[in-house]
């Protein structure tokens, strides 16, 4: 049974399509939700109600762009929202594209993640968003941009800002990349 | 090293943030059946009139995200200070009522929520076995929350007397959904319950609920 079936079938309520629909999808969903919350618990829930949406305006989908994309694009939106929820709670949202001020600097690259881990919750959101759903999950610009409203345009530029960004984090906070083998 | 061979280094080693575990489809799969389940027994008759029509079906996803905001306000701090702010909710692009209507009329259409709610919340309070009821009290919970967040987006919202009301509740009851069906369920009864207590305690729910119902369906000034 192809996709487009399955759709058709869900629409009509068939559990068995809706759980094959959710199968496919919910693996990439829940580590989109997990990594950008690192919360199990929260990551579930985005997850739940992601799959809530979307079962709920399933007659809404055109087929105009793949399923897959508009899932994705539905939970961008709601692992936002969630996010935002926290960031008012948490008061740790800078709002600016300025470094924090340096830790104890390590050199050693086996810190090279506890650094990374730092860089990345530095990260102005809306660069963090874009990197780890390219550049760690593998989502594609269309994907990312449909999720956040905005053109792949704008996602490649905040992805190329992040990355500058992080590059000079770790740079300035001491890390040292190795230098390529001349052979 | 150059800069795009830095960038994969980055990616590669960035795959350790956040890293997920396994999905844990199985559990998160029950519950969107419950959810989607308790959103089929809300769904009001076709023939149902006025303004509850134009709110035809409240996705079970509302009733989710209400719960992810009350797990969102535990993640930071399940024992919230009086001063800090309430987080609101996720919000959806509700459909706008095309009509305001007498205000009198959705105070007396809220009147048997307010009252239901009472009920439940004065017989978690003091109820002996929680984990014994809890899946009545979540299914009390659940339903009464669908019909206060019908309230919330008709123009009750506007209300200014009903309106901080509805909302406090909202939250005391997508935080009882979550004690009564959630890992906190399992784990420490209790003390979510004394959690839940003090919520209603600081904004004064339960007072608030009966100077309601004993006020009639009068609105002032109006």
């Amino acid at each position: 049974m192809n996709e487009r079936q399955l759709i058709q079938r869900a629409r009509r309520g068939d559990p068995a399509a809706e759980r094959s629909l959710y199968d496919t999808h919910v693996d990439r969903v829940f580590r989109l939700a997990y990594r950008m919350t690192g919360d199990l618990q929260l990551a579930e829930d985005l997850t739940q109600e992601t799959f809530l949406r979307a079962f709920d305006s399933l007659d809404r989908f055109r087929g105009d762009a793949a399923l897959s994309t508009w899932l994705y694009a539905i939970a961008t939106r709601t692992v936002l929202s969630g996010l935002r929820k926290v960031r008012r709670l948490r008061d740790r949202e800078t709002g600016t594209d300025e470094l924090p001020e340096p830790p104890p600097s390590s050199h050693a690259d086996a810190e090279l993640r506890l650094l990374l881990d730092g860089a990345i919750d530095a990260l102005p959101q809306d660069m963090r968003i874009v990197f780890l759903m390219h550049d760690v999950e593998g989502f594609k610009h269309h994907e990312i941009a449909a999720g956040m409203e905005i053109s792949p345009g704008t996602s490649k530029s905040r992805l190329h800002r992040a990355r500058a960004w992080l590059r000079e984090y770790l740079t300035r906070y001491g890390y040292t990349f190795a230098e390529e083998d001349a052979s | 090293m150059t800069g795009d061979r830095q960038d994969q280094h980055i990616a590669d080693a960035a795959r350790g943030y956040h890293e997920p575990p396994p999905t844990p489809r199985d559990r998160m799969w029950a519950r969107i059946e419950t959810a989607r389940a308790e959103e089929q027994r809300h769904t009001p008759e076709p023939t149902t009139p006025g303004w509850q029509r134009r709110q035809v079906l409240w996705p079970a996803a509302v009733i989710a995200a209400l719960v992810v905001g009350v797990t969102v306000g535990r993640i930071w701090n399940p024992m919230a200070p009086a001063e800090r702010p309430q987080p609101s909710l996720v919000t959806y692009d509700d459909p706008s009522p095309a009509f305001t209507g007498n205000l009198a009329t959705y105070r007396q259409a809220a009147r048997p929520v307010l009252a239901r709610s009472e009920t439940l919340l004065l017989q978690v309070r003091t109820g002996t076995d929680l984990a014994a009821t809890s899946e009545n009290y979540c299914s009390r919970a659940l339903g009464l929350l669908a019909q206060t967040r019908l309230l919330l987006g008709s123009p009750a919202a506007k209300d200014p007397e009903l309106a901080p009301l509805l909302e406090d509740l909202e939250l005391a009851l997508a935080r009882l959904v979550y004690l009564a069906s959630g890992p906190a369920a399992a784990a420490d009864p209790r003390r979510e319950l004394n959690a839940l207590e003090e919520g209603l305690e600081r904004k004064a729910v339960l007072p608030r609920l009966r100077n309601q119902l004993n006020a009639g369906s009068t609105p002032v000034g109006l």
